[in-house]
Order: structure tokens, then sequence, then C-alpha cells
């Protein structure tokens, strides 16, 4: 098992860890996580003028993958609570997280973009929802809930969506 | 974009990844191209719906959810549900040539139409209102290349789902909008006269309306008479034996709310001997459905799902005849056998998020059977037996999933199920899920399962004034282990035990109408063994071993179900990315019919794949490579039934780029 880092930050990174870094799955799986939270930001306007602070709930793989994928000026944060989500642009709530009604409250907000790992917690009421396919990821949109913020979200991610709410 | 597509892009994007390796300026990968990415899913994290009626990742169910996804479909160009389902551990599909007959762990009574297993399209109930019958054949409601997985939960499910759920529950998940945007187009030719075609298109619109339409056609034709030991069999006879199936369905979609529908015509030609004389017996069948459902979120933790469907199955049968012929009558007397049910459901559930340990599902099934008639005539103007009545159903059920401790949850479960019919059920369910460390689960549950007497069972005997038979009645216990190895394996082991009683099996017999009695009680207990396996060059093994047996309470064996079945998948690219092998094994140890022992079987499938451009797609297949034809007893007949022997299919895929 090697690691063979490019020196930058960015998308070679995400590359090695998708393609030059095999076995353990867990890490390829969060760097794709990271991959797709990047490109949801990117596809996404919102009120927070410009995402700067993303925030992984309890996943620390995803977190460091998310690290190497976004700019410097960025920043990712591993939090826990729901009350550390302020400040927060994107929140990403990770499968390792139990589904609980205290983070609704925080879904609700504006000003966070918010990306579930699983049904379970996109029902608490996320945006993005990724689908966990036998060999594939897929994700969902809660269209409903973004027009409703007045969130603008890009024609083309629309059209790969597997399921629109 | 079709699954296979996505594969072989998979490998542009590890090169595309690679390269970024080398070069800090490679432009990043795209949304698609993320999703194209092969990924190794945890079994457990996959995303399932039917344990639970609501969508949920699979370790969180209490029982074993087995799925077949559309890229199995396609790499072995499965042709049937019956198929498609043979692929799942512990069911055995035989086949009289015009319809599929199952065996669930064991359990199959000669002559049923699969009513011990509850089958759905995306949630709604498709078995029929007459025989509760499962259609399994070429005239099931969808193409099969318009599905996007099956899920199979094995087990009992009436806790849930009420009648029928018995042995298990089929959730058949059709594609959405997004895999079928724009036109696609599949053919196929078989050396065995078979042709297919299924014509799709689908839009999407960014405000979330999308919709598609698909219409396909399988025309079959000289089908081998299934019938051993038959002499000199005419060319003629073969020439009329033929089988057209045409099929429509559609979806529009906005949001949370969405309208299906899907149907199938069936035109089915059997030759039959009637004195002297070679002429056609004519079946046609008609089964269709449209459905609506939506949902809303009506506080942070209460959500309502609302469903309504409507369904139609008819099926008749022209059978020409010397009955009531006149001296010096031309043609034949025809006689016709007209069967049509109706029904409506109308599903309400709730769901609610107490606490984060602790949520409910509540819900009330309802379905109005608004006709169920049988219609026996001769040439549509002498009626010589007319039946026709209506029922309504009603269930009502909770369930409880209740987080004991971090790695300990229980899940409890009841329903009431009553009818017209005088049916009146309660199923209990309890299960417990212990995630013993990340990679390791284990799961334990019991439950009570019905299936009450469908309308044909009744009508027979009440025709032949004798008994009508009660509900069936099966108790179960399982216990499941699941490991992630290190080494990428994965493995799940399910023992069960049944205890069924009061099944009801038809008196053997030849004639049309046989009659139908509650059987003595039965034990059956088994072991299925999964073995799966992902390979870093997109190989994949998938191995399934289950050992089932079931006895009278009398120590005698239960007849129609092998007891040893082994059924094995491998796929792997060839030398080049465009190009890939697959292989099924299927075996299966003796079966057992009333008066005769059917050897056990082997049978091999081989696909050869190429995708020279990622909307097109060349395929290959044989099928039954040594074309052995094992012999099968699934009528009340016990007639030997000869299985189809070795077919060789050309498939065509292409889509609009």
């Amino acid at each position: 098992m090697s690691w063979c880092w490019p020196g930058k930050s960015g998308w070679p990174a995400l590359g090695m860890l998708l393609a030059c870094y095999c076995p353990p799955a867990k890490a390829a799986d969060a760097a794709l996580q990271a991959a797709l939270i990047y490109r949801f930001a990117q596809y996404s306007e919102w009120p927070a003028a410009e995402p700067k602070v993303y925030c992984v709930v309890q996943d620390i793989a995803v977190q460091q993958a998310l690290q190497q994928v976004l700019q410097p000026s960025s920043t990712v944060r591993h939090i826990q609570q729901p009350q550390q989500v302020k400040g927060c642009h994107v929140l990403y709530l990770s499968r390792q997280l139990t589904p609980d009604p205290v983070w609704q409250p925080v879904l609700q907000s504006a000003d966070v973009l918010s990306i579930a790992a699983n049904a379970e917690l996109f029902a608490l009421g996320a945006i993005f929802g990724i689908i966990q396919e036998p060999q594939q990821l897929a994700f969902r949109v809660n269209l409903t809930l973004a027009r409703s913020r007045d969130y603008h979200l890009n024609a083309r991610m629309l059209r790969l969506a597997k399921e629109l709410y | 974009m079709t699954i296979a597509s996505g594969k072989l892009l998979n490998r542009g994007i590890g090169a595309l990844l690679l390269c970024s390796c080398l070069n800090a300026a490679a432009s990043p990968p795209s949304l698609e191209q993320l999703l194209q990415q092969r990924t190794r899913t945890l079994p457990g994290q996959i995303e399932v719906s039917t344990a639970s009626r609501l969508q949920q990742s699979a370790a969180q169910a209490a029982q074993v959810t087995y799925l077949v996804t559309a890229e199995d479909i396609n790499r072995l160009q499965l042709r049937t549900l019956g198929e498609v389902l043979s692929l799942l551990p512990g069911l055995y599909v035989s086949s009289d040539s015009t319809y599929g007959y199952l065996t669930a762990r064991g359990i199959g009574r000669p002559g049923d139409y699969n009513s011990r297993l509850l089958f759905m399209v995306d949630g709604t109930r498709v078995n029929d209102n007459i025989y509760d019958a499962g259609l399994v054949g070429s005239n099931f409601h969808l193409d099969v290349r318009l599905i996007e997985r099956v899920e199979f939960m094995p087990g009992t499910g009436s806790a849930l789902y009420g009648n029928n759920a018995y042995l298990g529950v089929v959730n058949i998940i059709s594609k959405k909008v997004y895999q079928l945007q724009n036109l696609q187009l599949q053919g196929s030719v078989s050396n065995q006269h078979q042709h297919d075609m299924l014509l799709s298109y689908g839009l999407r619109h960014p405000e979330g309306h999308e919709g598609f339409l698909a219409l396909s056609q399988n025309r079959r034709g000289e089908i081998p008479l299934p019938e051993v030991g038959l002499a000199d069999v005419p060319r003629q006879a073969v020439d009329l034996n033929q089988d057209t199936n045409t099929k429509l369905a559609g979806s529009y979609s906005y949001r949370r709310f969405a309208i299906t529908f899907a149907g199938v015509q069936r035109d089915r030609q059997q030759p039959a001997l009637v004195g002297e004389r070679l002429v056609a017996h004519q079946i046609q069948n008609d089964v269709s459905f449209v459905n609506a459902r939506y949902a809303q979120r009506l506080s942070q933790q209460l959500e309502w799902q609302g469903h309504f469907s409507t369904n139609r199955m008819h099926f008749k049968t022209v059978t020409p005849t010397l009955l009531g012929l006149a001296a010096n009558q031309p043609q034949l007397n025809e006689l016709i056998f007209d069967v049509e049910g109706k029904w409506t459901n109308l599903d309400q559930r709730f769901s609610y998020q107490a606490s984060p340990g602790l949520s409910w599902l509540a819900g009330l099934d309802l379905q109005r059977d608004h006709h169920q008639a049988y219609r026996f005539n001769i040439n549509e103007l002498l009626t010589i037996s007319s039946v026709a009545s209506s029922n309504l159903r009603a269930g009502v059920f909770i369930q409880q999933d209740w987080q004991l401790w971090p790695a300990h949850r229980l899940l409890l479960g009841l329903r009431y199920d009553h009818s017209a019919q005088d049916v009146r059920e309660l199923s209990p369910k309890l299960g417990w899920i212990w995630q013993a460390s990340p990679r390791e689960q284990w799961r334990f549950n019991f439950g009570r399962a019905f299936r009450a007497p469908n309308e044909y069972e009744l009508e027979t005997n009440r025709f032949y004034q004798i008994a009508l038979p009660a509900a069936e009645q099966t108790d179960t216990i399982e216990l499941g282990w699941q490991r992630q190895w290190q080494t990428d394996w994965h493995s799940h082991v399910t023992v069960y035990r049944n205890q069924l009683k009061n099944l009801i099996t038809s008196a053997y017999g030849d004639t049309t109408l046989v009659p139908f009695f509650n059987d003595l009680p039965v034990h059956a207990q088994g072991v299925e063994l999964l073995l799966q396996r992902d390979w870093t060059d997109l190989s994949e093994l998938k191995l399934s071993v289950s050992l089932q047996r079931a006895e009278y309470s009398t120590q005698q064996r239960l007849t129609n179900s092998a007891e040893q079945l082994l059924k094995l998948q491998y796929y792997r690219p060839l030398w080049q990315e465009q190009w890939s092998v697959g292989y099924r094994l299927f075996a299966a140890s003796a079966r057992f019919s009333r008066n005769a022992r059917l050897a056990g079987f082997a049978r091999h499938d081989l696909s050869l794949r190429w995708q020279p451009f990622a909307n097109l797609q060349w395929q290959l297949t044989i099928k039954n490579l040594t074309d052995h034809r094992q012999l099968d007893a699934p009528l009340p007949s016990t007639q030997q039934l000869s299985q189809s022997g070795r077919s060789i299919d050309l498939s065509l895929s292409w889509s609009l780029p």
C-alpha cells in the first residue's frame, strides 16, 4: 500500500485517493463522497454567497478527503453536535450519525447546504441525499425544499439525480 | 447511460485519475464520472425498501434482502422474471412452457401460481385477485429490461404486508427516468425462434417534471412441446405452439407525486388434438395496473405516504371441442373459460421518528375486489357455469424500531387482517439486530404469516360442494450472520425453521378443476449461504448455496422442490475494456413428484459482451450450454415436463447519445 502525493492539494490528490491508493476501500469511498460533496456545492447557489466552511459530522475520513479536494482558502471542520453547525456553509451528515431529530432545526437554516449520506438522514430534511447502490453511488435532491429556500441548482446536475423530491 | 457503459467509463476515470497523480493540472472528474465510478459498497449500506416498507440501509432491516440488479439482468440477457428470480438464494423456478412455477425455501405445491409470495412493482401489489397469482413467465407486467432491481426478502412478511407474504416478498423496482432518458432501443434474436424488442423514451424537466414511455414485444414461435414421451409429434403441432407478449409501461412524476402504469397483452397458442384433428388452443391473458403515490412531511417527525392503485386481469382460454357438436356440423365448438378480476388498493402509511432511537411505522391497507368472475361457456352462447363475487379486505399494522443500546436494536410489529370472506388473521413479528462490529452483524427474527384461500380455491371447492380450505399459517424463526472480510469477501449465512399448517394443496388429477384441501402440517428447515467478492479489476463473483428440507409431520418429504441448490455467477472484463465475459452455473439436486424421482442437474450459461461505445452494446449469450433438459413436474397432473434446452441469443442495445 503506498501513497503517491503530488505535493499539491486538490483534484490530483483526489485522483490518488481513488486510483493510486488501493484498498482499504473505506478511503476510496471517503474520497468519492468528498468529491460528490464538492460537486454538489459547486453546482448549487444559495444564500451563503461563497461556501468557505465545510462541516463533516462524525466522519474523519471524509473530512480528510474533503480537505484534499478543496482550495486552501476553504476549511473543513469535523463536528459532533448540532450546536457546532454555526458558521458552516456546507453540512455533510455521515452515515455514522444516528438519525436524530435534533439535527432538524439546523437543516432548516437557509444558509447551509445539507448533504445526507443515506436515506434515514435525508429524511431529516437534507437537500441532497447520497444513495448507496450495489456498485455505484446515486443521489436524490429535495427540489421542493431547495426551491422554497431560493436555492438555484444547476440543471445539468438535476438531470443526473436519481430522484427529485 | 446504461450501467454497462458506466463500467467501461470507470476505467477511463481510473486512467484520468492516475494521470492526475502525475499531472497536477489535470481536470477534475465530472459529476457524471463520479457517479459512474465503481464502488465496493458494503451490502449493509445498500438502500432497500422491502423489509420495512420504507427506504433504509439494508443493515437497518431485521430481515435479509437479496438483490438482483439491472446489471445482472443485462449480463445474462435474462428474459423473464422467473429467470431473474432463479438467481436468488432458495428459489427454484420451473415451467410448463406457458407459466412459471416457483418454489421458495423448499415449499412449492403442484399447480399453485406462486401465491405464497407477495409480488409488488414499486410497492404496488400485483398478485391477482382470483388465483393470487404472481406472474413470473413472459407475461409479467414489465419487460425485465425495465427493471432496476429485484429485492427479495425471504421469510414471513405478513406483519407488514398481510396476505401472500407467506414465504417471502418480491419487490420489483422499475427503472427511473434518469436511467431511461432520451431514446433507447434494445432488441434480440435467438435460435429458438424468439424475437424481442424494447423501445423507450424518457424526459426530465429541471423543475422536476419527468416521465417515460416504453413499448416492448416478445414473440416466440415453434416452441418445443414440453410433455415427455410424446411420439411422432407432427411438424404442424410445433408450428402452432406460439407466444406473443406486448407490453406498455410508463410513468409521470413531479417531485413526490408519481403515476405509473404497466400492462401486458398475451396471446398464447398451443396445439391440441381433438378427435383426429390438430387444432389451436388459445390463451389470452391481459394484466395491467395504474398507481399513484404521494408523500408529504406533516411535521419534523411525522411523514405520510399514500398509495392508490387499480388493477385488472383477464384470462381467457378457447379450446376447440366435440362437446355439443351437432351432426354434420363442420366446425368444432369452442369451450371458453373466461376469468376476470378487477381490484383497487388504497394504502396509507405514517412514519414517526419519536426520538433518535425510536421510530414508529403505522398503516392501513384496503383492497376492494370489485369483480371476481368466472364463466364457462360454449361458443359464447351456452353458459355451463358462471360465478361472480366481490370482496373487501382491510389490514392495519404497526411497527416499532427501538435502539436498545448502541449496538442492539429491537423491532416489534403487529398486523391484523380482516376480509368480507371471513379472514381474521393476526401476524406478529419480532426482530433483533446486533451490530457486533462495523463488519459483522447478527440478526434474529420470528414472524407469523398467512395465506388466505384465494377465489379460485374457494369457488372450486364450492363447485364440488366440499369444505372450503382454511387459511395457511406459518411460524418462522431465522438467525442470520453477516460479515465483511478484510479480503473483500462478503458472506451471509441464514439458518431458518418454518412450521406450516393448513398448506392448501390441490388434489392430483388431469381435469381442469381440481379440488383443494388443507394438507398435513409441514416442518421446513434450511441454511442459505451467500458469498460475494468484487475485485479491483471489476471482476465479480457471487455464490449461493441453499440446503433446505421440508417434511410432513409423517416424516414424508414434500414433493416438487430441490433440497440442494448451488448458484454461481462470475463476471470479468477481458483483454480490452470493451469486452467482458459472464458465466452462470445453476445446479439443483433431485426433486420428487408424487410418483417419480426427477434427477438433479447442472446448467451453464455463458455470455460475451462487446461495448465499442458508451451508448452501444452487443452481446452473445448461450443459455444451457450443454443442452441438458431437466424434467420437472409443477402441475397437479404430475406429468413430467422437459425444461428449456440450449439457446443462443444475440442482442443489441443502443441509446441516443
